[in-house]
């Protein structure tokens, strides 16, 4: 039985996308079909994200109206083995599509897929509801700050209006050294504050700029501290008991010892 | 690092400030419980009307005086109105019993033989018309 997850935040620039591109790339590195679906119509960036933009041939507004089937408008991810996405289009509006039809397009999906994972635009708008439309789950990203917490609770409770039982949230870019310093809301704050149960949390890592510039899921690169977690989240959601650990802020020589021997 | 935190925690106790990230989860929790109360500005206005007409029936009070507004108190949340009262007198006996018998708010007729009783000027009635108003939106 495939599973359709939405990634959702309310607030935009969280790390919708690539929470989705590096939890996708890690489920298929389990070794699970999977294929995330850029729901960000008119501003596409997941194939961006995963550098497979210039392989974007036709769109899910393409199979949407009938241009071509969904086998030809997916792109697989040459990368890994199981991986595809499916682009959104640039030049139409969120409104040329309805939930009804994304909700096919998604249920099409799932029956040859054991994961679609859906890139949620911002807002709560209609890009919102066309996302949610397909999907039987749903994944909030919140980073540690005051305006995404808030837009993430306002996301839940549209998420519960809508009776998605099934949803937890990612925390983040959460800094511990931040946290210690007092001066960053803490995985427990979070927790206390949402009071729904939490997925995983993704540390700050400043190897993930770098990841997006070239064009490669982090997740694919092994050992970094969000990769790391990506790899646990998507061990979580196919239902192993991995806890999630304490970050520690991982100092100068801590870092350059990973670097170079590899070690998390 | 944990010199570092106890300076800035020691700073912090110098200045008499919380941790931001305590201002933050505070901040937080009383804007979630508006929001998630859906309580707006919009509502909270016209709360302030209703209670407005509602006290300008017991007492003169000053009509851009009120001010209403939710306040954190520990976990709970606290609906506070400042209500600023010109003088303090009640209505004559005659308004009370005459909205008693159009199904308003009861009283007992012996709580009412005090001397509170005293007759309304011309703007304290605009004020218990506008009571009407302020039932209304919805």
């Amino acid at each position: 039985m495939a599973r359709s997850i939405v990634i959702t935040s309310g607030k935009g620039g969280v790390g919708k996308t690539t929470t989705a591109a590096n939890l996708g790339t890690a489920l298929a590195l389990l070794g699970k079909k999977v294929v995330i679906i850029d729901a960000d119509i008119g501003l596409r960036n997941l194939d961006v994200v995963m550098g497979l933009e210039s392989r974007v041939v036709f769109t899910s507004m393409d199979v949407i109206e009938g241009k071509c089937d969904v086998g030809k408008a997916l792109i697989r991810d040459k990368r890994v083995e199981n991986l595809c996405i499916l682009a959104a289009a640039q030049t139409r509006n969120k409104t040329d599509v309805s939930p009804e039809q994304m909700s096919k397009l998604v249920k099409e999906l799932e029956e040859d897929f054991d994961y679609v994972l859906i890139d949620c635009p911002a807002g709560i708008e209609q890009g919102f509801e066309n996302a949610l439309a397909g999907a039987s789950e749903a994944v909030v990203v919140v980073t540690p700050e005051v305006s995404s917490i808030r837009d993430a609770d306002r996301v839940i409770g549209l998420l519960q209006a809508r009776h998605m039982e099934n949803h937890s949230y990612i925390l983040n870019r959460l800094s511990q050294r931040m946290v210690d310093r007092g001066d960053m809301l803490g995985r427990d704050d979070v927790q206390d504050i949402l009071a729904i149960p939490i997925l995983g949390v993704v540390p700050e890592d400043t190897e993930m700029i770098a990841s997006t510039n070239k064009g490669t899921p982090l997740t694919l690169q092994g050992t970094t501290p969000a990769a790391a977690a990506y790899l646990r989240i998507a061990r979580r959601i196919e239902g192993d008991d991995v806890s999630i650990p304490e970050f520690r802020y991982e100092g100068g020589f801590a870092r350059v010892w990973r670097v170079m021997f590899g070690r998390n | 690092m944990s010199v570092t935190r106890l300076l800035n925690n020691v700073m912090r106790w110098i200045q008499g400030e919380d941790a931001s990230k305590d201002q933050a989860k505070s901040r937080l929790q009383l804007i979630l419980i508006q929001d998630r109360s859906s309580v707006d500005p919009g509502i909270l206005e016209a709360l302030r009307e209703d209670l407005m007409a509602v006290m300008a029936s017991y007492f003169d009070v000053i009509n851009d005086g009120l001010d209403v507004q939710f306040q954190r108190d520990g976990n709970s949340l606290a609906l506070v109105a400042n209500i600023p009262i010109r003088t303090l007198r009640g209505r004559n006996e005659s308004q009370f019993s005459e909205r008693r018998r159009s199904g308003g708010t009861s009283f007992d007729d012996e709580e009412r033989s005090g001397p509170a009783a005293m007759p309304t000027d011309d703007s304290r009635l605009d004020t218990g018309g506008k009571e009407d108003e302020g039932a209304a939106p919805e």
